[in-house]
């Protein structure tokens, strides 16, 4: 056997060992304490949160959401309400999402897109609109 | 191979045979490295995931008793409505609304997962009323200070709000 080749191919080898070790530690450290993840899911705390305070209010009512959206898309169902990047559009795991807990009769519906910077809620009646606020320039 | 040097058996390695010992010696290291290294992967997913966890915690207390607003402000719970001006009157409780199938209107969660979200239990006096998923498992209490209207009458009382925060299954019975 050559003694030179196999050292080189177990050297090779323990450089892709040592990249593969390397990239995966950051990959996971990136997709999980990110400050992006962390901000899609304040946001999505904080919008469950206004969305729940807005169904116990009786009569109508719409409120504005104070940080700057723009990079975000933002839908609401009847559910949940999920906070994502226009690439994660694709990927379930990345949305940032909290859950709508609605009296029955009511519906909560609507969306964000990315550029749109402020997002504003709307209560009317038992229905729950969120939207880009009025007179928003794209 | 073996080979008799004297008093001592020593191992000799033929020349040309080296390489085949540094491969598997070197097999048997990255196998043990490998292992060691897929555990200390996972531990430092773990404690990163914990990490984010913690940062983007919210109180559960902020959470129920945001939910618990619903209870006395609007007339789909438990809120008393004049049906004749179409008025609602946060904070008055309605003794009529005060069923299990109205927090059915009020508050549901999933029949299947719904014990994994707050639910709650609602004792008014000597009325007691609770949530699909409610597990008498009370996790902590709000207190609020309410107005009963009982036909025509109209006194003051408590509305003690059990909140079952979060549980890991689902107890075989309720």
């Amino acid at each position: 056997m050559n003694t030179n080749g196999s050292s080189i191919i177990m050297m090779i080898f323990e450089v892709i060992v040592v990249l593969t070790v390397l990239f995966t530690t950051y990959t996971l450290a990136e997709n999980y304490a990110s400050s992006e993840r962390i901000s899609k899911i304040h946001h999505a705390h904080e919008l469950q949160a206004m969305i729940h305070t807005l169904v116990a209010l009786p009569g109508d009512v719409e409120v504005e959401y104070p940080p700057a959206m723009d990079k975000y898309v933002v839908i609401l169902t009847n559910t949940e309400v999920k906070v994502f990047l226009p690439q994660e559009a694709g990927q379930e795991s990345l949305k940032a999402k909290g859950g709508i807990f609605l009296p029955r009769n009511y519906t909560a519906v609507g969306a964000l897109e990315a550029n749109s910077k402020r997002l504003c809620l709307k209560k009317t009646g038992v229905k729950i609109l969120l939207r880009a606020c009025p007179g928003e320039i794209q | 191979m073996r080979r008799w040097y004297g008093e001592s058996m020593v191992l000799v390695i033929p020349p040309g045979k080296k390489g085949q010992f540094d491969v598997a010696r070197k097999t048997i290291y990255w196998g043990i490295a490998g292992f060691t290294l897929s555990i200390v992967i996972v531990a430092f997913a773990f404690i990163i995931s914990s990490y984010a966890g913690r940062l983007t915690s919210v109180p559960p207390e902020l959470t129920a008793s945001i939910i618990a607003l619903r209870f006395t402000n609007i007339p789909e719970c438990f809120a008393y409505k004049d049906e004749i001006t179409g008025r609602v009157y946060p904070g008055i409780i309605d003794l009529s609304k005060f069923t299990n199938e109205q927090m059915a209107a009020c508050y549901v969660t999933d029949p299947q997962q719904g014990h994994r979200q707050f639910n709650f239990q609602l004792e008014l006096g000597d009325k007691s009323i609770k949530t699909n998923n409610y597990y008498q498992v009370s996790h902590l209490q709000i207190r609020k200070n309410v107005l009963v209207k009982n036909g025509n009458a109209m006194t003051p009382g408590e509305l003690l709000i059990h909140v079952q925060i979060q549980l890991p299954y689902q107890p075989s019975s309720a």
